[in-house]
């Protein structure tokens, strides 16, 4: 059982949290992350990425439902997770008239023995932020504050990274730039990263686990491979109203919108071709497959589930 | 070492650098000795999670093509020998799919075709000499 949970970079477990009551943002959430991946949240905006990153941190703290990071309970030891979780959040958080400077010379102390120096040199070099210290943060670019987030979360060389939506209105250089940090991050080995975005095809190259979230709740939790490799995504045509088939354990949602069905299936026991013979022993006059693209089955899903 | 990955396609990333690498060496362009990129370069260099080249570096290894040699990096090690007819034509095939299509695209017959690539290769072995 221990070498379970030290093999999971995160567990979260029947997680609920809410800003207003009876409005939950996260219900029922479950998840689990291997260490050692790239792991995609993906979901439309506004739906409870940023407050599960947020939790995970111990920033927020849930109604009820636990969540482990790196064997830790991430509201009981938030000081232990918050040194070896590197964060980089949607909007920076540094004091604006601060300068880039005196906000590196409070925030190394945090970390204390664990801060790279010479990482913290070459990380500012590479963002071109070296001469730009002196100058308040709040004077920066919006990159230039994305970035030096990056390298406050990289410098202590941490065994978790979550990136909330990393790449959101930056130029494609600075971009790249980051992507590449992410990889170069990722070649130490058992290192994890957690990429909350919804510009999916910037994530398609990088990830290997992908959580899709729905309302409130994981749709799907799968390695990359098996999404586009053992789930079929169909939509059925059909000349009245399209039917539901009979609900089975593989099959992950089944939407009805006027004369077209949309499903996703796992095909891991039966095959597409089974899937498409009992739609159109349903009477479908046409089944497409959505193209597996991350983007395309995203959406599938997502609008399949609204 | 020309990779080019389609994230997009239903093919996992790891199996397209396997294949890719086979059909480099297959087609002569790695040969016996060639050094390949460590995991970090050709992983930052194609922008992919190391983990991925790593276990694409290690199947290639299962399957013969490269030697892993600690602290040297990965080798081609797949002998030079001769392709078979089947190889050779398996070489084509993709390319071979590629041009038919543009042709029927462009609404080409196969004779013109064929006598395009009659040509074409004339020209080319003209320029080779």
């Amino acid at each position: 059982m221990n070498k379970i949970i030290e093999d999971l970079a995160v567990q979260v477990q029947d997680l609920y949290f809410e800003f207003d009551v009876g409005k939950p943002v996260l219900d029922g959430f479950e998840m689990r992350i291997p260490r050692g991946s790239i792991c995609g949240i993906l979901g439309r905006n506004g739906c409870g990425k940023s407050t599960l990153l947020q939790c995970l941190y111990g920033m927020l703290e849930p109604e009820h439902g636990q969540c482990q990071v790196l064997g830790l309970d991430a509201l009981e030891n938030t000081l232990e997770v918050r040194q070896r979780v590197g964060y980089v959040p949607q909007m920076p958080q540094f004091e604006p008239k601060r300068t880039g400077e005196e906000q590196l010379d409070f925030i190394r102390p945090l970390y204390g023995g664990r801060w790279n120096q010479q990482l913290e040199n070459d990380l500012l070099d590479d963002f071109g932020l070296t001469l730009e210290l002196h100058r308040p943060v709040g004077d920066l670019s919006n990159g230039q504050q994305r970035q030096l987030s990056l390298v406050v979360a990289l410098a202590f060389e941490p065994d978790l990274l979550f990136l909330d939506e990393p790449t959101a209105s930056l130029d494609a250089v600075v971009r790249r730039r980051f992507t590449e940090r992410v990889v170069d991050y990722m070649a130490e080995p058992g290192r994890t990263v957690l990429l909350a975005s919804h510009l999916i095809s910037d994530v398609e190259r990088l990830v290997d686990h992908v959580v899709v979230i729905g309302r409130h709740r994981p749709l799907l939790a799968a390695p990359l491979e098996d999404l586009k490799g053992s789930l079929a995504c169909l939509e059925a045509h059909f000349a009245d109203l399209a039917p539901l088939l009979e609900p089975s354990p593989d099959m992950l949602m089944q939407r009805q919108d006027g004369n077209t069905l949309k499903l996703a299936a796992w095909t891991r026991e039966s095959s597409t071709a089974d899937l498409v013979r009992r739609l159109e022993n349903k009477g479908a006059t046409s089944v497409d497959e959505v193209d597996p693209s991350l983007e395309s089955l995203f959406v599938h899903l997502v609008e399949g589930d609204a | 070492m020309q990779i080019r990955l389609d994230p997009t396609s239903r093919d996992p990333i790891y199996s397209q650098l396997v294949e890719q690498v086979e059909r480099l060496v297959a087609g002569g362009e790695l040969s016996d000795g060639d050094k390949l990129p460590s995991v970090r370069e050709l992983a930052l260099r194609l922008r992919i999670n190391p983990n991925t080249v790593a276990r694409a570096y290690g199947e290639l290894e299962t399957n013969g093509v490269v030697v892993r040699q600690r602290g040297r990096g990965v080798f081609v090690t797949a002998p030079q020998h001769k392709l078979t007819e089947r190889q050779q034509l398996e070489l084509l095939r993709a390319p071979m799919d590629e041009l038919l299509l543009t042709a029927w695209k462009a609404g080409v017959d196969l004779d013109t075709v064929l006598a395009v690539l009659k040509r074409r290769a004339e020209e080319l072995l003209a320029t080779e000499e």
